[in-house]
């Protein structure tokens, strides 16, 4: 079902309390506190409010001064364990006021502006509560009756759903970009620290340096390395621009092994032949979520005194033989652009390694060469993550493990939704490696009637992506055939992801697959 | 898991057989007070919080043990209406900011 959020009045709370009116109908509607679709607020305004007319009730029906002063601060305490609190923001508290006939009331309204649209109701007993005309205002009795209606099949899901994962923490994203607007040091300040030790525990390391995309990660990775002109670095073509394109930025040349075609990454038994005497690294990426062989390839590459960079953009949170993704091989490199799986509210990425030699010299690339203050004694780059987007990732972190269960949770449902249903096997699900977790950053079917599927899917209202249309070799910017690439080539015609994150519903999976299977239906008659 | 590990000038020993999924993580070790000259600065609290956790309140049993010396006078009464509990609060802001 579809994320519903309640806005408690005051009156319905005190009444609660009071064991009055509605409060059977308010401890029903609470008891769904633990589904986590529901979603029940106060709203910060609201909060003095309660204190003191709880306290007033109470006193009315003649509970002794002392004793109120003791229980009211606890029910409070009580209430806030299933109620979260909604901020009212100073910037909208005028026009508000100007528009509003009960502020009070009015104000409760307005903070369901942070809830981005999702359905959401004030319960109140209050019959002429002031809602802007932007919200639904309920008794108890309604809004029990309308958490209670079945939700209509989804008639647009989205790719990718941001928004009910930022209802879960918006207290603590609040709390966390406050913060840094409070002690004003948006550049390198305390939250980079917290947040690369977090993400160094997290993916069992020594050293995590943050920078400002997955991009420039990759890019620092390989000036750590001395990778420039006229060397080359093994990678695949079936991967964003984003791997190809720094090997050439530096002046180097990609050199693309094919893949296999069940994990759709690097296949480790071609590596071999692709070693020169001018390769310098060997760039895996780790695409779709899970990690490419890297026994294999971290194999390959110790005969040849290789390093070897993981491209985990797409595969933060998955593990290789128990082993976290970017703690693989010499350095791991991620993404935190926002669909990422653990994504910022813009861009930002990060390096891992255990080497602390790299780890020294990648922190002083990020910072334009520097050792110290003005003090360059390499060229670097403008890589550091901002400030702002570490304090939001903290907050995400802290979802980031239940999220990770959630996506391999909801890959593997797809893959027997499908299975179970598609006896023709036109569809190709994602294979997954059994010693893998995967974080299905895509959940990428193979077909040979994409465009097909994707028309019909689009007419169903079902977002589709290709991840990626045109393998590295045959960009533009890097066009090469002087590889064998037949795998990627074929694959990049016949791949198609459907919509994938953390909070997809079991229902909207099924609605998925139908759309699916009557599409393949249809093209087969 | 909690494991007897021996300090020895600058190196903790852990006991032999021991196999670690990481090369690299972070133990919390219990030092015992008389082995310490000083003690080291309380560590400044990481600033997340787990997302609050509302799979395990009971809010009806926290409610009923926090009223129930209470009970007598609770769920008796004519309720109060909207109207009067806004009136509570105009009330108390009205003495607050007005009868100064």
């Amino acid at each position: 079902m579809t994320a519903k959020h309640f806005i408690l009045d005051v009156n319905v709370i005190v009444d609660l309390w009071l064991k009055e009116r509605s409060a059977p109908t308010t401890i029903k509607l609470l008891a769904r506190s633990t589904d986590p679709d529901i979603h029940f607020w106060l709203t910060a305004a609201a909060l003095s409010t309660l204190d003191y007319v709880a306290r007033c009730a109470f006193k009315r029906r003649g509970l002794p001064p002392e004793a109120v002063t003791q229980i009211v601060p606890e029910l409070i305490e009580a209430l806030l364990s299933v109620v979260k609190i909604l901020s009212n923001y100073g910037f909208e508290q005028q026009t508000v006021y100007q528009r509003a006939h009960d502020f009070e009331a009015a104000q409760m309204a307005a903070t369901a502006r942070s809830l981005a649209g999702q359905p959401a109701c004030i319960v109140t007993e209050n019959q002429t509560f002031d809602t802007l005309g932007e919200i639904l205002a309920k008794t108890p009795e309604q809004a029990l009756n309308w958490l209670q209606e079945k939700s209509t099949p989804p008639t647009a899901i989205p790719f990718i759903d941001l928004a009910a994962q930022q209802t879960l923490i918006r207290p603590l994203l609040e709390r966390n970009i406050e913060t840094v607007l409070r002690h004003g040091q948006y550049i390198m300040g305390p939250e980079i620290k917290q947040l690369e030790e977090r993400l160094a525990d997290y993916v069992g390391v020594k050293h995590c340096i943050t920078v400002s995309d997955g991009t420039k990660a990759l890019l620092i990775a390989m000036m750590a390395l001395d990778i420039g002109i006229g060397d080359e670095v093994i990678t695949t073509p079936f991967t964003f621009i984003a791997t190809g394109e720094m090997i050439a930025l530096l002046g180097a040349k990609p050199v693309f092994v094919d893949i296999d075609p069940r994990t759709y990454n690097i296949d480790p038994n071609k590596i071999e032949a692709a070693i020169t005497a001018k390769t310098k690294a060997i760039m895996p990426v780790s695409l779709y979520g899970q990690c490419a062989d890297f026994d294999a390839i971290n194999k390959i590459a110790a005969n040849y005194n290789l390093p070897v960079i993981e491209d985990g953009a797409q595969s933060f949170g998955a593990t290789y033989k128990g082993k976290q993704s970017c703690g693989l091989s010499t350095i791991g490199s991620t993404s935190f652009f926002p669909s990422k799986p653990l994504g910022a509210y813009g861009d930002g990425g990060a390096l891992f390694t255990n080497d602390d030699h790299l780890a020294k010299v990648m922190s002083e690339i990020r910072l334009h060469g520097q050792d110290r203050r003005y003090h360059h004694p390499r060229i670097g780059i403008n890589g550091r993550m901002d400030t702002l987007q570490a304090a939001i990732l903290l907050a995400k972190l802290s979802l980031f493990p239940q999220e990770v269960a959630a996506r391999a949770e909801i890959g593997a449902n797809y893959t027997r939704l499908i299975n179970q249903a598609n006896t023709n096997i036109t569809i190709v699900t994602p294979y997954i490696e059994a010693h893998n977790t995967s974080v299905y950053a895509q959940y990428t079917l193979q077909t040979k009637n994409r465009n097909a599927l994707q028309e019909k899917l689009t007419k169903a209202g079902i977002p589709t992506a290709v991840h990626y249309p045109v393998p590295l070799n045959k960009q533009p910017a890097l066009k090469t055939n002087e590889f064998a690439l037949a795998i990627s080539e074929s694959l990049s015609e016949k791949v198609i992801s459907l919509p994938m994150h953390p909070y997809l519903k079991n229902t909207e999976q099924i609605h998925i697959v139908h759309a699916i299977l009557s599409s393949i239906n249809l093209s087969s008659e | 898991m909690i494991i007897d590990a021996t300090y020895e000038q600058g190196a903790i020993k852990l006991p032999a057989g021991l196999t670690f999924r990481h090369d690299y993580f972070k133990v919390k070790i219990e030092v015992p007070e008389q082995a310490l000259v000083n003690a080291i600065e309380q560590a400044l609290p990481i600033a997340t919080v787990p997302a609050q956790n509302t799979q395990t309140t009971d809010l009806q049993q926290r409610m009923d043990a926090i009223l129930a010396p209470y009970q007598a006078q609770l769920g008796k009464g004519q309720s109060y209406t909207p109207q009067e509990y806004k009136a509570m609060w105009h009330q108390h802001l009205e003495v607050k900011h007005l009868d100064r």
